[in-house]
């Protein structure tokens, strides 16, 4: 997720901000008193290149962070008097980018830890921004983030684009280290921007967008008791991401019915408030098996998910009353059942919409105008959406598709910005007693 | 699929659902649905749609649909999967009148 990545990278960035006396991190001499290193010049000169290395994956990611966050529009045309902010800023971006030479660090620079913490850190921020790259194909982009969410992104790319700026002064003594072309400008044009991109309310809701892993069925034998029902259901709503055919989807309809009815009964005395959620949910299925029965559509598969179905029936007929005791199982299987409401509420309306489903129409007629000998019986179909019939369509919208949820904020999303910003703005400690009068 | 048997298969079809929109018990309504359900699955998806039955007496109607699953047979439908539906209705007829 994004807020995974964003976050590790900036906690990251936020400990190599609080570290001074670079080169003594790195091996070199500490004091006059001192003198011995524990490094030669040629190997600080490879962790310099290295951290170079990790520097461009990051300063990547901050580039591929404001594209995301803006519009496309080709910057090879303006000037700093037309460009916006953002738009200076990913320009400035792209030019720093373009001219570094280091390239960026091979998967076992990535992978491989280092002795000296400071490289370290460096390379868990590049792993981060190498895995948050994903985050901006998987829905993070502009288009599909609001207003709010794509200044927060901008905001989060020109803080890290602060720090990076920082860091690139204080490595400035490092053998061999290359600065960032353009490091005022570049400096200039992130602060520009964070204050346009932090004028408004920032939508933290954006850490909750970007890449999740794609969450697989339940294998193994069948867990016992309500475990077991639960894993059948999450089966199912795996299962039903392939679009089913409407016999399929018939017999996952029968059984969410069914499975309503007993596990309301079974909840009745413990939890009465479910049971009539339940009892409207049996309901509301019962009135989706009799508006399907003349439903037909050849189209897709669906199999399995009627398997599960039959599955979960199953397992909660051998569970009784007395076996339910814990109330966290119980929310599971509501939520599974409203996440299973507004998948097949998806099914139905994609199935209206592309055609995929139609409706018989009564008793057909013979076909008199065949040369064979034998009349054949013609079939009719019509679309579901025409208005000869069915309150199929009415039933999904006012009585299946549940109210869509708000989505909790991260709670950790603003204190983690906070931080790198705290570590941008800081001033070491002074090493020697003030002697002002 | 020809006239006759379309004919013999929405009675069928027909009977069953009203059953199963009059059964006296959920667990009956869902083994009559069970029924028609697998119906429409030994035909795949070349089944006529539903017409309204003329009679709400469940009796009458339990007759009517049995006779006409019976009859399926003669338009060529496997015997074996008949007797099966025929034992799922009158299972389901078993569970309605308990």
């Amino acid at each position: 997720m994004y807020g995974d990545n964003a976050g590790q990278l900036r906690a990251e960035l936020a400990t190599l901000l609080r570290q001074h006396r670079i080169q003594q991190r790195l091996g070199a001499p500490r004091t006059h008193t001192v003198p011995q290193s524990t490094t030669t010049l040629e190997q600080r000169q490879a962790f310099g290149e290295q951290i170079h290395r990790y520097r461009n994956t990051v300063l990547l990611w901050c580039l591929q962070a404001v594209q995301a966050a803006t519009p496309r529009i080709d910057l090879d045309t303006t000037t700093a008097r037309s460009r916006g902010p953002a738009e200076e800023l990913r320009h400035r971006l792209t030019r720093a980018v373009d001219a570094s030479t280091a390239g960026l660090p091979p998967l076992v620079e990535l992978t491989t830890g280092h002795e000296f913490a400071m490289v370290e850190t460096w390379r868990q921020a590049a792993r981060a921004a190498a895995l948050g790259e994903h985050d901006f194909d998987a829905g993070l982009g502009y288009g599909r983030l609001s207003e709010a969410q794509c200044m927060t992104v901008i905001k989060d790319a020109t803080e890290i684009t602060r720090g990076l700026v920082a860091l690139d002064r204080r490595y400035a003594n490092i053998p061999g280290w290359q600065a960032l072309r353009d490091q005022a400008p570049l400096e200039r044009a992130a602060e520009a921007c964070s204050g346009y991109a932090g004028h408004g309310a920032p939508d933290y809701t954006v850490d909750l967008r970007g890449w999740h892993p794609q969450v697989g069925t339940i294998e193994g034998p069948a867990r016992p008791g309500l475990s077991g029902v639960l894993q059948a259901e999450h089966n199912l709503l795996i299962h039903l991401t392939t679009f089913p055919n409407a016999r399929n989807l018939r017999l996952v309809i029968d059984s969410q019915r069914v499975l309503s009815h007993e596990a309301s009964l079974r909840v009745r005395g413990t939890a009465p408030a479910l049971a009539d959620k339940w009892h409207l949910r049996e309901q509301t299925y019962t009135a989706l098996v009799r508006e399907t029965r003349d439903l037909g559509g050849n189209v897709g598969s669906g199999g399995l998910a009627a398997a599960e179905g039959a599955n979960s029936i199953r397992r909660l007929r051998s569970v009784g009353s007395g076996d339910i005791a814990e109330p966290k199982p119980l929310r599971h299987l509501d939520r599974l059942f409203a996440r299973i409401d507004a998948r097949v509420s998806d099914i139905i309306e994609q199935g209206t919409r592309e055609r995929l489903y139609f409706l018989r129409v009564h008793l057909p007629r013979v076909v008199d105008q065949t040369p064979t000998l034998i009349k054949p019986v013609r079939e009719r179909y019509v679309p579901i959406s025409s208005p000869v019939q069915t309150d199929l369509l009415d039933i999904v919208g006012t009585r299946l598709r549940p109210p869509p949820t708000p989505h909790a904020l991260p709670p950790d999303a603003a204190k983690s910005r906070g931080e790198l910003h705290d570590a941008i703005t800081h001033r070491p400690e002074q090493r020697r007693p003030d002697l002002s009068m | 699929m020809l006239l006759a048997h379309a004919v013999t298969l929405t009675e069928a079809r027909s009977h069953v659902a009203a059953l199963a929109d009059l059964a006296g018990t959920f667990d009956a309504c869902v083994e009559y649905e069970r029924v028609l359900l697998q119906l429409d699955g030994i035909h795949g998806d070349d089944i006529p749609g539903l017409n309204p039955v003329r009679t709400d007496r469940r009796d009458v109607l339990f007759t009517l649909a049995e006779a006409a699953i019976e009859t399926l047979v003669d338009h060529g439908v496997d015997a074996l999967q008949v007797e099966l539906v025929l034992a799922m209705l009158h299972a389901a007829h078993a569970t309605d009148v308990a």
